[in-house]
């Protein structure tokens, strides 16, 4: 075996498996060819070093992104439930960072079949109770259950709030009342549509949120018009 | 749903079409995004090139045949964004391209050691073809089989690209050492 086939041999036993035969002939050779030890050294702790280099996570802003450019593109219907659900899907997830998006962004083709029915807003209270469950799997139910709103076209928005205690104001301005502020629970909320409080409610009790031990107020919309 | 399998999903028609395809997002953006920032070196980039890809998931899902696992089709569907992406970029030829990318380079590198640092160059001094086999191989544990199948060619061909991609990877480490 010459260097230049050792060297392959070398390359190959990083990126894949070398045969018994193939790994034989490599190490007889690295054993009387001081050149290429050094060579499989060196490509060795570059092979390790690229696991080393930095992995960023996607931008918490690519869903409302996509969410955008699906509404400017006005695609199908279908399109703008991947931009709901994946903004709903971590809206929970503090460390995703807090997908959100309203969809008057890019979600409004999605409401098409119960346009006249009323609109309840659903705040998320409390932190849910994961237990053995994962943070992905988790993820992967709030998908679940978006698409599925999104699908009956009863998803109209859904935001995070951020993780501070806000700021609560009187008449005097600012409240420095820590009880008051402790109080403050409500980690974002959902826009749904819905015939009545009782078919809301029934939506609302399938929200992963409530299946993990979370608490979710429901308070109809009364639309205001001039 | 969540218990269905990639491929079930991805066939999925009619109602249950949307959820599927944002199950298929929750699953997959990650591994999407990791593969799109190894080959463009810069994450908001890899964030477009995510949105893209997953739109033509949604506007290419019909041509999905199962022949192949979902992952597959994907990842050969992601490459392709990307180098679509890195062929306007060659394409336009924009004169200060190289500094944008090196700065954005670094705005990525959070870790402040030299030598990774280099490597992360000399990864980008490499053409996308070489990278993406590299990046395919280490980062997301691909077999030669499985990179042919991903890059629609043959073993020997993954192989001999491998050979000159880590070849190249060394020289261009070498000259950007030497230029330090």
């Amino acid at each position: 075996m010459n260097c230049e086939r050792a060297v392959d041999l070398i390359i190959d036993s990083l990126m894949d498996r070398l045969t018994d035969d193939d790994e034989a002939e490599l190490e007889e050779h690295i054993r009387s060819c001081d050149a290429c030890t050094l060579r499989r050294s060196e490509f060795t702790a570059t092979w390790s070093s690229l696991r080393e280099l930095p992995q960023p996570e996607p931008s918490s802003v690519a869903a409302v992104e996509l969410g955008r450019v699906l509404g400017e593109r006005k695609l199908l219907r279908r399109y703008s439930l991947l931009a709901a659900a994946a903004a709903v899907g971590f809206l929970l997830i503090g460390g995703a960072g807090g997908y959100g998006l309203a969809s008057s962004r890019g979600g409004s083709a999605a409401v098409t079949v119960e346009d006249q029915s009323p609109s309840f807003l659903l705040l998320v209270r409390g932190e849910p109770e994961l237990g053995s469950t994962s943070p992905e799997q988790l993820v992967s139910e709030y998908f679940a259950w978006a698409g599925q709103l999104a699908s009956q076209a009863r998803l109209l928005g859904a935001e995070k709030l951020k993780d501070d205690p806000g700021r609560w104001l009187g008449p005097t301005g600012r409240s420095r009342d820590e009880d008051l502020q402790a109080r403050s629970d409500i980690g974002g909320y959902f826009v749904i549509r819905a015939a009545n409080y009782d078919a809301a409610e029934a939506i609302a009790m399938t929200s992963p949120h409530i299946k993990y031990g979370g608490t979710l107020e429901i308070r109809e919309i009364d639309p205001v018009t001039q | 749903m969540s218990a269905s399998t990639d491929e079930e999903l991805i066939l999925t028609r009619g109602s249950e079409a949307g959820a599927a395809l944002a199950e298929l997002f929750a699953r997959h953006h990650h591994r999407a995004h990791s593969l799109c920032f190894r080959m463009t070196g810069d994450s908001s980039v890899a964030d477009d090139l995510v949105q893209e890809s997953f739109l033509r998931v949604m506007k290419y899902q019909k041509t999905f045949d199962g022949r192949s696992r979902f992952t597959t089709w994907l990842y050969r569907l992601v490459r392709n964004v990307c180098l679509d992406h890195l062929a306007r970029i060659e394409k336009e030829r924009q004169m200060n391209e190289r500094l944008t990318l090196e700065a954005r380079i670094r705005k990525d590198l959070s870790k402040p050691d030299d030598r990774i640092e280099l490597l992360h160059k000399a990864l980008y001094r490499l053409t996308p073809e070489k990278r993406e086999v590299i990046v395919l191989s280490r980062f997301h544990g691909f077999s030669y089989a499985e990179i042919a199948e991903v890059l629609e060619c043959s073993l020997s061909a993954v192989k001999t690209r491998a050979h000159r991609a880590m070849r190249d990877l060394h020289v261009a480490l070498r000259e950007l050492e030497s230029e330090v």
